[in-house]
């Protein structure tokens, strides 16, 4: 049984804890979480291996100190960057089942590399609309659940959506929630902050009760995971443009604004939509890449996001109501020490 | 925030300032004719450039031992500065304080500081001054990774939050204090973990990223004008010279390979690679300011070198006022 | 002389404060307890009611930080007066005094100047053992850049601080604790005690008393003592310590011709060995009798009362270091 763990130490510090008032998830806190999943594991399986990203700020090393589980980390070249997440990812993709700690970049960053492998994303980021907050504690107790086979992946963890995003050069990019053209010419903090500064957005979800992106097309129209639809929103480039939807929504964590968009609509699974001139990519709320004036870009919505882990059903599907098989008395001893 | 083409050279500008004064500085340095200890800030520039980009001479700073480069961005003349070095009496103190104390009350400069961690209680000053006149300005304090280990950081961090003062802390992380790296120094990775202990925000900062620092300080700065209160903004970055001077003392602390690795990220050339593609600035029109620049430098040292010393007799002066 | 207004050495404090305030719209007072509690030992009583809390400000207990907070307000424009509530409390903010405080102008040639006025407490004689109970007035007056200043009466008090506070250097107000209820003349009215001048508080032809803060009631006691004696012994108040009023211990010397040094300081390395040192530069030939000392024991100051009372220098030890000094020349 073989269970990863994936803490992206550079999650939950961005500039939105001065801009908005987002969640700071401290490294501490982080390890603290990566000790409550390893209980969760450890309490219903002795005989998992953790094999775990190994983070500079040692945030996952630090909290299997104690545990009685095999703990590897993952072997590979990393350099403390974005990167990292995607080659974990791509070295964990026979594991049963990945723990991640990040917000919607760190997931994206091992969705271009996981594949099947069922997915438990916890929250320690900003604009969260992919991870979920969930204790860690049953988060862990739903991973050992799927690593010891007891449930169908297919029920408690269905494939998400991705949008896919290619280059004129024939470079591949994805992102899970949204592509975001701004108007931004350089990265700087990654964020992205300014409403008037968008052009379009791409959509996998839209989700009014999330922040960012993805609230401001739900706000219009709701797409849930579940349809297999994306949407499209073009925003005014000056005021002479008249508007048609304006909705007050939640554009980053504590900061409800007033968005204007000129244009919504759905598009199909597989449908590639083209979009060209000189704007900034974003994907899932960080500026990624620059789009010079001549080229363009196509996204395309497909169902083939990561398998995302839903806790509670994992926990609801495994809950027992025929008479308990007796407890293991040689752990409940354990325990009683 | 809107970064139009003339913040853009202007931060740009400020870089190569700082790093061609500390290029040409190492340089005396290694060659002797500088008396003393210098610490250079090659390799951290686009912080006290995109920070200063923000400021005017009514906002206050702090600096700390390795401080040029925050009198540069803030505005210091080269000539004043290489006379300082020098210890020379038409310097910036008259040749009283040299490198490690070189300052200017008229740019609003509070002062390199030989002592770390001595400059965030002076901030907190700075800023309360600011607030008692109702002044919509702020305090900035330097400070490295090695001196958010000195208690009088964490005194000034609480009072700053404590009176919601209008400061920005400001921890350029470049991974050692002195020779000591962090990992070695202190159990905590980013040390912008410390502001939420204090009751403000900390956010973490790509420091070889101008716009990045610049965006950062921005917001801080909206929050400090607001009365919301101080922000740390950690930037991480790294000394491309040694703690001192240039290849230092020849201690064995870091790799060539992890200082090439950051190398590659180098803020200037960085910057301004995206400043061509953006037609903002011109590969040419680049080498043209360093050559400027460098103009400017040699001119500078030349007024140092040509300056008289400071006469004996001056020497209990300015102990009192 | 009855009808004379009166003040306790503390409520001069307090008057002094609200003088400055009053005179100076760019002085604050701040330090741990000054405002809500107005001081723990009343020094600020009224003051918050008065000016608000922009002018008088709690700080937490963080000298460092609030040496800073003066150091940096001062440097751009204001004229703070901080309060260290015990001077044992230095060693939390050596570097800030040291460091920042004292050479931040010298160091900027001259371009900064650091208007702060520092008041705290010195001295034994309550109980409060070793780390509340010192004199260590002779680590700061060592700081080129500083001003020390050490009133013995209430009214030098009031003086004194209005002194420093007009000064834009940094003026240490070295108070002492147990003479806090002592009564004296105080003037309603501003009035300043020149910073650097000593005050001959007793006349005397036989021999000098040079002394400062508390030891100058003991002194007198001695005086009176002596005087019974047939001895006059000269009393000279420093009032200030740094700069110190050189001239008048010297023509007080030329007097007299003998001297001896008091101070409730522990006598190795105190003021009293620099005392003596400039007495032997610049009045040596006056003198019939090498310089007397009298300062506490090099020990911690004690707790038991005892023991403190057996260390703190009293009239009793002046009267017989100078008859010694007498018998022996």
């Amino acid at each position: 049984m073989d269970i990863g763990i994936i803490a992206n130490p550079a999650s939950g510090k961005d500039i939105r804890r001065l801009t908005a008032r987002a969640s700071v998830f401290d490294n501490q806190e982080k390890s603290a979480i990566v000790r409550r999943c390893i209980a969760g594991i450890e309490g219903l399986c002795t005989d998992a291996t953790i094999h775990y990203y190994p983070d500079t700020h040692h945030i996952t090393a630090a909290a299997l100190g104690q545990t009685e589980l095999r703990c590897q980390p993952l072997d590979a070249e990393f350099n403390a960057t974005a990167r990292d997440s995607t080659l974990a990812a791509y070295n964990l993709r026979n594991a049963n089942v990945v723990i991640s700690l990040g917000g919607d970049g760190t997931n994206r960053a091992i969705a271009k590399s996981l594949g099947d492998v069922p997915l438990i994303a916890l929250s320690t980021g900003t604009n969260n609309a992919f991870p979920v907050f969930c204790e860690a504690t049953t988060a862990g107790m739903a991973a050992a659940l799927i690593a010891m086979g007891q449930l169908s992946v297919d029920q408690v963890a269905p494939r998400t959506k991705a949008l896919h995003v290619t280059f004129e050069n024939g470079e591949t990019d994805i992102a899970l929630i949204d592509v975001v053209g701004t108007c931004d010419v350089f990265h700087g903090t990654r964020a992205i902050l300014d409403p008037s500064r968008f052009v379009f957005a791409v959509l996998s979800v839209a989700d009014p009760s999330k922040v960012g992106m993805t609230a401001i097309g739900g706000m219009s129209y709701v797409v849930s995971d579940a349809r297999d639809l994306g949407l499209v929103l073009s925003f005014p480039r000056s005021d002479t443009v008249s508007a048609v939807h304006e909705v007050f929504a939640p554009i980053a964590p504590g900061v409800v604004r007033p968005v204007r968009f000129t244009g919504i609509q759905e598009v199909r699974l597989g449908e590639s939509r083209k979009f060209s001139g000189a704007t900034m990519l974003a994907l899932d709320g960080e500026r990624e890449r620059v789009l010079k004036r001549d080229e363009s870009v196509t996204v395309c919505v497909e169902r083939d996001g990561p398998r995302r882990v839903d806790v509670k059903a994992c926990l609801e599907h495994a809950a027992c109501p025929n008479p308990a098989t007796p407890l293991d008395e040689e752990r409940v001893q354990k325990y009683a020490n | 925030m809107e970064l139009n083409h003339e913040t853009l050279l202007d931060i740009h500008r400020r870089m190569v300032r700082i790093r061609t004064f500390e290029t040409e500085a190492g340089k005396l340095a290694e060659a002797g004719k500088i008396p003393g200890a210098l610490h250079l800030y090659v390799g951290q520039e686009a912080i006290a450039s995109g920070i200063m980009a923000h400021l005017s001479n009514e906002d206050w700073i702090t600096s700390t031992h390795r401080g040029h480069g925050h009198l540069i961005a803030k505005g210091g003349e080269f000539g004043k500065m290489f006379a300082e070095l020098f210890g020379r009496a038409t310097g910036y103190c008259k040749g009283k304080g040299g490198s490690m104390h070189i300052s200017n009350m008229e740019l609003g400069m509070l002062g390199a500081n030989g002592i770390v961690g001595a400059g965030p209680p002076i901030a907190v000053g700075a800023a309360f001054s600011i607030k008692y006149r109702n002044n919509k300005n702020v305090a900035v304090t330097f400070f490295g990774d090695g001196a958010s280990n000195e208690g009088s950081f964490h005194e000034a961090a609480n009072m700053a939050a404590l009176y919601k003062l209008p400061m920005l802390f400001v921890c350029e992380n470049n991974g050692y204090g002195e020779y000591t790296p962090q990992a070695n120094h202190q159990a905590i990775v980013d040390v912008a973990d410390r502001a939420a202990g204090y009751g403000m925000p900390g956010v973490v900062v790509d420091g070889m990223d101008a716009v990045a620092v610049y965006e950062a300080a921005d917001a801080a700065i909206e929050r400090a004008k607001a009365g919301d209160g101080p922000s740390l903004l950690e930037c991480k970055t790294y000394r491309f010279f040694d703690h001192v001077g240039v290849r230092g003392m020849g201690l064995s602390y870091r790799t060539d390979e992890e200082l090439a690795e950051w190398q590659k990220r180098d803020p200037i050339h960085m910057f301004e690679s995206r400043l061509a593609e953006l037609d903002v600035l011109s590969k040419d029109d680049a080498v043209k300011i360093h050559e400027d620049v460098l103009a400017e430098v040699q001119a500078g040292i030349e007024f140092a070198e040509s300056s008289p010393m400071p006469d004996p007799a001056t020497l209990l002066e300015d102990v009192y006022a | 002389m009855a009808d004379e207004r009166e003040l306790t050495y503390i409520g001069a404090v307090a008057e002094a404060s609200r003088t400055v305030l009053l005179e100076q719209e760019n002085a604050f007072i701040a330090g741990e307890d000054v405002a809500g509690a107005g001081g723990v030992f009343g020094s600020y009583r009224g003051i918050l009611d008065e000016f608000g809390d922009q002018r008088i400000v709690d700080t937490p207990i963080s000298e460092e930080g609030i040496i800073g907070l003066g150091v940096g307000a001062a440097a751009t424009g204001l004229r703070p007066i901080v309060d260290i509530m015990f001077m044992d409390f230095m060693g939390e903010c050596m570097d800030e005094i040291a460091n920042q405080m004292a050479k931040m102008r010298y160091m900027f040639g001259g371009s900064a100047s650091l208007p702060i006025t520092v008041i705290t407490m010195s001295g034994g004689g309550i109980n409060m053992a070793a780390q509340h109970s010192q004199s260590l007035e002779a680590w700061i007056c060592h700081l080129p850049g500083l001003k020390v200043v050490a009133p013995s009466t209430a009214y030098d008090v009031k003086g004194l601080i209005i002194s420093a506070s007009r000064d834009d250097n940094p003026v240490f107000v070295v108070l002492n604790k147990l003479s806090l209820r002592n009564r004296g003349h105080v003037p309603e009215e501003s009035y300043t005690v020149p910073l650097g001048e000593a005050n001959v508080v007793r006349e005397g032809s036989d021999v000098s008393i040079v002394t400062y803060s508390r030891m100058v009631g003991e002194s007198m006691t001695a005086a009176d003592t002596l005087s019974e004696n047939g001895i006059e012994a000269e009393v000279l108040d420093l009032r200030s310590l740094q700069p110190m009023d050189t001239e008048a211990i010297v023509e007080s010397v030329k007097k007299t011709q003998r001297v001896v040094v008091v101070h409730e300081a522990v006598r190795f390395g105190g003021l009293g060995g620099e005392i003596a040192a400039q007495i032997q530069e610049d009045a040596f030939d006056y003198l019939d009798a090498p310089v007397a000392r009298v300062g506490a024991p090099f020990s911690p100051v004690p707790f038991s009362p005892v023991l403190e009372q057996a260390y703190i220098p009293n009239a009793g030890r002046i009267v017989t270091e100078v008859n010694e000094l007498l018998n022996a020349a």
